[in-house]
């Protein structure tokens, strides 16, 4: 007995809903596109402080979530796979600068890794390292906020994957190192573009801890959010552009990386 | 190379106790219903599940012995494992999952690629070389499996349900395949299946396992004419009786008499081929038969010439007659009949 299935209802509140929501985010988005200063565009975009402001944005929050990258992906793996005592406290600590103000991560970096800070002291004085209003500076409060978005979305896929894949890598001699290299690391791929990607877009707009941190050094620490920040105040027309620019930036990095996502939301099903 | 796996395995409520020996160039199956512990034999003999008690070794070199603190990881034992549903490698090629044993002791590419290809023509892959394992059929990643296993020559083989994943029309074929690379392999291979036609077809020796224990083991025509549990005795399709003996007659755990030729004494062991089960419509009819009982048919399965009669009784038993008998008699589920055997069709042997 086979009945074909109704067609499907959409629940009208719920749509309604969605479409509120779907106002909300694009409204914003609308406001600047109708307020934007179109003309003076082309001068703002080529102007010589935006640019550096642009191409600092660009090489710190991509080194960033590299670096989020290197030592995130170990720690997901660590956090999924191995049983220890104080593994929710460890995460937790892994995961608070996801949740904390910006600022106060900021202020946090500044206790330890500034000049005068627990650890920032022994840099300046082994190694001459000073990472306050530096560059390095930047990468660090980017780093630091942006690296638990890929934790998370890694540490997951780790703990769904099917461990019997690594138990066939070790039988045909395959050393634990080589499984996680050639078996375990691919297999997560999907999640792992999406941490770099939500990673970067989170060091990309990075503003209280870098300010708080690194300062407001044109050319070295003042990266797009800050220097449309610091626009607004005074001209509000180059404020509209750069957030166009960022606006364009973004957009065009998640509708790129949209098949990634489907992936990862899709984890493949096996029998 | 000579496998010995003697171990006690606990985990939870679930006790595994194995003494399994496996010889050179021959294959053992172990057969058995699902949560028998036929895996965790495959897991504990691999590396991939550690014994409580007792000692795994390949050709006297100890895997497993707590008691002397000794196991040897998984990669370092040369056990090859084609696990169930194959399990190979999605983001590697065909060729790459082969080469993946070789890679993984350090050979490099352009070393292994003669060595590579020979196994690949061997397996019949190298049309499906540059493939992803997801784009083959079940017969297919079968193969790759099998290839991805023995590439390194390990000295113990482990098949886990090997045709399990398989549809009916590849599993012959797969069967006939297995057969011609096992002959070839000269190892010593264990076969974990559920179908007790992988084990006839590739097996010289069968183990069946039942509840964590071995509860038979021996020829293929020793298990299907002699079977020692129920469960053996159904997936043999052999009628199994448990009883004692007192001369030419055998009182079974139910209390049924069974008259026999042999004279025995004590607990016994009796088998009744369907085939020597007779049944008629006629209550008292007089025959020749020291054997026989008021029975209803509780079932009738036909496969075109003979047809299986289940019926219930004072004891279970399944006969097997023509369908012409099937229709001449008019037998329906339901029925009473009476079924009778010759006390010299049935075989005894000690419990």
């Amino acid at each position: 007995m086979s009945r074909r299935p109704k067609r499907r209802h959409t629940p009208i509140v719920v749509a309604v809903w969605a479409g509120v929501a779907i106002a909300f985010f694009a409204l914003p988005f609308i406001g600047i596109l109708v307020r934007a200063p179109w003309g003076d565009l082309p001068d703002v975009v080529t102007d010589r402080a935006v640019r550096r402001a642009l191409w600092l944005s660009l090489r710190t929050s991509f080194v960033a979530s590299l670096i989020a990258g290197i030592l995130g992906v170990p720690l997901a793996w660590v956090l999924a796979r191995l049983e220890f005592p104080g593994r929710s406290v460890v995460r937790a600590i892994a995961t608070l600068s996801m949740v904390l103000p910006p600022v106060v991560g900021g202020v946090a970096l500044f206790t330890s890794f500034g000049r005068r800070g627990i650890v920032g002291q022994y840099l300046d004085d082994w190694f001459g390292i000073r990472l306050p209003f530096s560059t390095a500076g930047v990468i660090v409060a980017q780093t630091f906020v942006a690296m638990p978005f890929l934790v998370l979305a890694v540490e997951s896929a780790f703990r769904q994957l099917d461990t019997r894949y690594e138990e066939a890598a070790s039988t045909l001699g395959a050393r634990p190192f080589f499984v996680f290299r050639r078996v375990t690391l691919p297999s997560v791929r999907p999640a792992l573009v999406a941490g770099l990607v939500l990673a970067w877009a989170r060091a990309l707009g990075e503003f209280g801890a870098t300010i708080t941190f690194a300062g407001n050094l044109p050319g070295r620490t003042q990266t797009m959010p800050l220097a449309t920040y610091l626009a607004l105040e005074s001209e509000p027309e180059r404020a509209l552009v750069l957030s166009l620019v960022m606006i364009g930036i973004s957009f065009a990095v998640l509708l790129g990386l949209r098949e990634r996502w489907l992936t990862t939301a899709l984890p493949e099903v096996r029998t | 190379m000579t496998l010995v796996a003697r171990f006690t395995l606990r985990r939870g409520t679930f006790e595994s106790s194995i003494d399994l020996t496996v010889g050179d160039d021959e294959v053992v199956a172990v057969l058995g219903p699902n949560g028998a512990g036929k895996s965790t034999l495959i897991r504990v003999v691999a590396g991939l599940e550690a014994i409580d008690d007792g000692m795994v070794s390949i050709d006297g070199r100890v895997l497993d012995d707590p008691e002397k603190s000794v196991f040897v990881d998984a990669a370092d034992r040369g056990v090859g494992v084609v696990f169930q549903s194959h399990v190979l490698f999605d983001h590697l090629s065909v060729e790459d999952n082969v080469a993946f044993g070789l890679r993984a002791r350090g050979a490099r590419r352009r070393e292994s690629r003669a060595q590579i290809h020979e196994v690949l023509r061997r397996f019949d892959l190298l049309d499906l070389a540059p493939r992803a394992p997801r784009t083959l059929s079940g017969g297919q990643s079968q193969r790759v499996a099998l290839a991805r296993a023995l590439v390194t020559s390990p000295s113990v083989l482990l098949l886990d349900e090997p045709t399990a994943a398989l549809d009916v029309s590849t599993r012959r074929e797969v069967r006939r395949e297995l057969r011609r690379h096992l002959a070839e392999y000269g190892g010593s291979t264990i076969l974990v299946t559920h179908d007790p036609l992988d084990a006839y077809t590739l097996a010289d020796r069968i183990v069946v396992l039942e509840n964590g224990m071995i509860t038979q083991m021996g020829k293929v025509d020793e298990i299907t004419s002699r079977p020692r549990t129920r469960y053996v005795a159904e997936l043999v399709g052999n009628n199994l009786v448990l009883g004692v003996a007192t001369g030419t007659t055998i009182t079974s755990e139910t209390g049924v008499q069974l008259g026999v030729a042999e004279s025995w004494n004590g607990p016994v062991l009796a088998t009744i081929r369907p085939q020597a089960v007779t049944i008629s419509r006629t209550p008292d009819a007089l025959t020749s038969s020291r054997n026989s009982w008021p029975m209803r048919i509780t079932g009738i399965e036909s496969s075109g010439e003979r047809a299986r009669v289940h019926l219930t009784g004072p004891l279970d038993l399944v006969g097997e007659i023509t369908d012409r008998a099937v229709e001449a008699l008019g037998l329906r589920i339901g029925d009473e009949v009476t079924a009778s055997v010759k006390a010299t069709e049935i075989e005894v042997y000690e419990r």
